[in-house]
């Protein structure tokens, strides 16, 4: 089991290779990204860490083939940009759900649009309501929801199309910080479940990204570069206790001397 | 019983101010000996409600006929117009600007012209009441179609979805209501198109009463006919706000908007 989870390791799922962007034409453009490097392996959950406005999202948007990168290279599960779309989930900032469809109805959107029939969907929706903590609210509409309600939705919306890669913007932003860090435990043991999945999650929280990842890319202020590349390793089991030992406080405080260091430099 | 009780509170404010008018304009009538083909009081046209009803509510019949089906087509074309406004850009360039431009040219001209083409009888009264009405639901449609949040966009796009998708799934329910605004403008306005209609030519419907009535100084009968389009008026605005709860009951919840559950 291990060496194979070692071997799977060595194979890059993702990679992306010096890409930059720019938004805008004329004198108006900005630039957004310069110069990204990063991979991630199979199974491999990777945070990208970065300042507000940084271009998080749109190298998000970049590697679900929703925006092409002015220079460099993107492959994804050996796919080019121009083939992304469809092939990659990705739960962006904004729930995003549609307020004409009951809870059930908005999770199996994605089936939906794969041509799977509908009591197909709703069959394979309702195994997995219980996980996300919406079993007893399928026929509720969105507005009903709680924010914490309202993400996981999402998230099993995106889970459901049953890509290999998934990209999460900031999952977890729009919710106070109990709801976040019971969030925050979920999706760990979730993502264990799925431990052939890659994960591209991105937040500006360090906790969060040292809880859930294997690696972490610190983004710069706009136009955003990669600082630096980080795996984290941790002596202990993930769970509340980590987030008070020594080598996490350490780790936290040398991320973000990172963060810092690379914000003074413009 | 506080269901019932809420509705009818709502409506208080205007009843009273109803009922206020017609007191004060029966008082008047009285008072000052107003002559009936003048200016009839509220009784008198009450009467000529209850007398004429038969005369009445066949030609109110004929004016709902035509309101409905011009209605019902101005609906129709307005939502396929829109649709294809929306899917296609050549289609806007092409035919938004004379969508935009048959709203200046005034319905009171086309409407005899329409007779010249097609003569009297039912067909000419529902193109007036389309034309009429068909201006407020494309606008509307083709307003609420566009205001599709772009990242809801990139959602179904990442989703593998395509224009047509992203339109059936996403732009046409968005655009509800919005075209509900649209139908409750385009009712009120599919009465007035009606009566001009019939008063342009033709052998029946309340427009054609009225205009029959006045010359033989029967003024309680046009004010009756009035009376009846008022009514009806109100009552398919109503209509048109119990089908949009009906039908997009999410868009009130998603209004009121307080979330029932944590
Ligand atoms: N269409 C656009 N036109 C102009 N500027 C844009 C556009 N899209 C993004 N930007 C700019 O690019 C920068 C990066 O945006 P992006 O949304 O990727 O940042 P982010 O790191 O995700 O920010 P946040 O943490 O606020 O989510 C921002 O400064 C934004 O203003
Ligand atoms: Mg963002």
């Amino acid at each position: 089991m291990d060496s194979k989870r070692e071997s799977n390791l060595k194979e890059k799922i993702i990679e992306v290779v010096n890409v930059s962007r720019r938004i805008g034409q004329g004198s108006g453009y900005v630039d957004v990204l310069a110069n990204v490097d990063f991979y991630a392996r199979r199974g491999e959950v990777v945070s990208v860490i970065g300042p507000s406005g940084c271009g998080k999202s749109t190298f998000l948007d970049i590697l679900a083939g929703l925006e092409r990168p002015d220079s460099g290279t993107v492959t994804v599960q050996g796919l080019h940009t121009e083939n992304l779309l469809g092939s990659v989930g990705y739960m962006q900032q904004k729930d995003l759900l549609l307020p004409w469809r009951t809870v059930m109805n908005n999770v199996i959107l994605g089936l939906e649009m794969q041509g799977i029939s509908k009591k197909i969907a709703r069959r394979q929706a309702t195994e997995r309501m219980d996980s996300f903590g919406l079993s007893g609210f399928e026929d509720e509409y969105p507005y009903a929801l709680s924010g914490g309600m309202r993400q996981r939705a999402a998230f099993l919306r995106t889970i459901l199309t049953d890509t290999s890669v998934l990209l999460l913007d900031e999952p977890f932003s729009a919710l106070d910080a109990l709801n976040r860090s019971h969030m925050q435990e979920w999706l760990l043991n979730l993502l264990e479940s799925y431990d052939e999945k890659t994960v591209v999650l991105v937040t500006h929280d360090v906790e969060e990204a040292l809880f859930l990842s294997d690696r972490i890319y610190v983004m710069s202020p706009r136009p955003g570069r990669i600082v630096v590349a980080e795996k984290i390793v941790w002596d202990l089991p993930r769970s509340r206790n980590l987030l008070s030992t020594q080598q996490f406080t350490e780790t936290k405080s040398r991320i973000l001397s990172y963060l810092l260091s690379s914000e003074t430099v413009l | 019983m506080k269901k019932v009780l809420v509705p009818v509170m709502e409506w208080l404010p205007a009843i009273g101010i109803v009922v206020t008018i017609l007191v004060g304009w029966e008082i008047f009538v009285r008072v000052w000996n107003i002559a009936d083909w003048l200016l009839p009081a509220p009784s008198a046209i009450g009467y000529t409600l209850y007398d004429s009803w038969g005369l009445l509510a066949g030609h109110t019949l004929v004016t709902l006929e035509e309101v409905v089906l011009g209605f019902g087509l101005a609906l129709v074309s307005g939502m396929l117009l829109a649709s294809a406004i929306t899917l296609s850009k050549t289609i806007e360039k092409a035919l938004y600007p004379f969508v935009i431009a048959s709203q200046t040219v005034p319905i009171i001209v086309i409407a005899p012209m329409l007779l010249v083409w097609i003569g009297y009888g039912l067909t000419p009264k529902i193109i007036v009441v389309a034309l009429i009405s068909f201006f407020p639901i494309v606008v509307n449609t083709v307003d609420g179609m566009r205001s599709v949040d772009s990242d809801m966009q990139k959602m179904m796009r990442t989703m593998g979805g395509n224009r047509w998708s992203i339109f059936l799934k996403v732009q046409l329910p968005v655009s509800m209501p919005y075209l509900f605004s649209g139908l409750r403008v385009a009712i009120a306005v599919s009465v007035i198109g009606a009566v001009i209609g019939e008063w342009v030519g033709s052998s029946e419907g309340l427009g054609y009463l009225m205009i029959r009535s006045k010359p033989q100084f029967q003024t309680e009968r046009v004010f009756a006919a009035i009376a009846i389009l008022s009514v009806m008026g109100i009552a398919l605005f109503a209509l048109i706000g119990l089908l949009e709860r009906l039908l997009i009951p999410w868009w009130h919840r998603e209004r009121e908007g307080r979330p029932r559950i944590s």
